[in-house]
């Protein structure tokens, strides 16, 4: 999968043009390998390996993936902090017929640019994705998926703060 | 790509109800997945192949008996450890006789265009490059230019030199077949043949000398 992990990838740079703003993985890239040196000074004895599964660990998003910010950014609180954060369920599934909505368990405020960010993916038998989504949500039904339009091998993740819910079309895990 | 479209969306199974989309892919439609390619199912790169004539040294001058050609190999993956494929190959050979007394030179000259069909076994992991292969195969090849070149030199009279040089060869077969074998590390393939069949027609007469069944070679595999 690629990428693996994301991270911020816009630096304010000078060119022929002046002061302007630039954009790409020539920023982003450094920023995850002096990440990763952190990380193997802290952890000396860390195989290649390992330093790398590790990183993908700590991403923020982590266990959930799609093509655009694989696992999402690594955290050092992954690494720093002994006492890791505990995860609530922060939404549920609810069948109705052939139509799955996700239903948030908190109140949202209906204004935007809350961020409160909500992301789908579905996927093949194979772990390959067909399609996936980033919304920022502000209602309490955030998503409807009409279930005869997949068939019945392939997976629905929703990851919402911190929460991830799988929906199989036979049974729904956490 | 769809950023900040604030309204009502009806995707494709779908329904989105009054949220921002920030991020939309369908990946089927952005991915497509290539059937051409070095491990895919067809792969198609030109080689360069140099061989030697391999045989008894009183029959032949090995390292002066050799080939070059120039060639486009065609493969189609059958699983993860078979594939098939076909080669075509102009190859120039250049067959050098032993000489004595004053014969100085005695060559014969081919330019064949040579067609191979082969079944491949893939050993061990690869990715995106090769990889290791044995293959296996039976090759034709039609001879569409022939010559032989002798040079005497008279050194007992008055030194003079008789050169005797003579193209499309009447008495050469103008179709070969025999077998090959093959082992290969990505673009490096070390290669035999032999050469089932008869260089010199069944009814030929005279001193015509046939050539050894067996080359002997390397190819290089203009891929990356």
């Amino acid at each position: 999968m690629k990428p693996n992990v994301s991270a911020m990838g816009e630096a304010v740079v000078v060119s022929n043009k002046g002061v302007t703003i630039a954009q790409g993985t020539s920023f982003a890239s450094p920023l995850v390998a002096g990440f990763a040196a952190c990380v193997l000074q802290m952890n000396p004895n860390y195989t290649v390996k390992q330093l790398f599964d590790e990183i993908e660990k700590s991403a923020q998003l982590y266990p959930y993936y799609d093509y655009a910010h694989g696992y999402g950014i690594p955290k050092a609180s992954y690494f720093t902090s002994k006492n890791k954060e505990k995860t609530h369920a922060t939404f549920r599934f609810v069948k109705n017929g052939n139509i799955l909505t996700v239903s948030l368990f908190e109140n949202i405020p209906t204004k935007i640019g809350q961020k409160n960010y909500l992301y789908y993916h579905v996927s093949k038998e194979n772990g390959f994705l067909k399609d996936y989504a980033l919304i920022d949500v502000y209602q309490q039904k955030a998503l409807e998926f009409n279930l005869d339009d997949y068939d019945e091998k392939t997976v629905i993740r929703v990851f919402y703060k911190g929460y991830l819910k799988e929906y199989f079309f036979n049974q729904i895990t956490e | 790509m769809k950023r900040y479209i604030i309204a009502s969306l009806l995707l494709i199974g779908i329904a989105v109800q009054a949220q921002t989309v920030l991020l939309e892919e369908k990946v089927d439609s952005v991915y497509k997945k290539s059937s051409y390619g070095i491990n895919s199912t067809h792969y198609v790169h030109m080689y360069i192949d140099f061989g030697f004539v391999f045989g008894a040294e009183e029959v032949t001058k090995f390292g002066n008996t050799n080939s070059f050609g120039l060639g486009m190999r065609y493969k189609l993956r059958i699983n993860n450890h078979l594939a098939t494929g076909i080669d075509l190959a102009s190859i120039y050979s250049n067959i050098n006789f032993p000489t004595h007394g004053n014969v100085k030179k005695d060559k014969y000259y081919f330019m064949d265009l040579e067609y191979n069909w082969f079944i491949r076994t893939n050993l061990g992991m690869r990715g995106s490059i090769m990889g290791k292969f044995i293959d296996i195969g039976v090759f034709g090849k039609s001879n569409y230019f022939s010559s032989i070149y002798t040079k005497i030199e008279d050194d007992f009279e008055d030194y003079s030199t008789l050169v005797y040089s003579k193209e499309d060869l009447k008495y050469i077969e103008t179709f070969n077949y025999g077998l090959l074998l093959r082992v290969g590390w990505n673009q490096i393939v070390f290669f035999s043949k032999y050469r089932l069949s008869n260089l010199l027609k069944p009814n030929v007469t005279g001193n015509y000398r046939d050539i050894p069944r067996w080359t002997i070679g390397i190819q290089i595999g203009l891929h990356r």
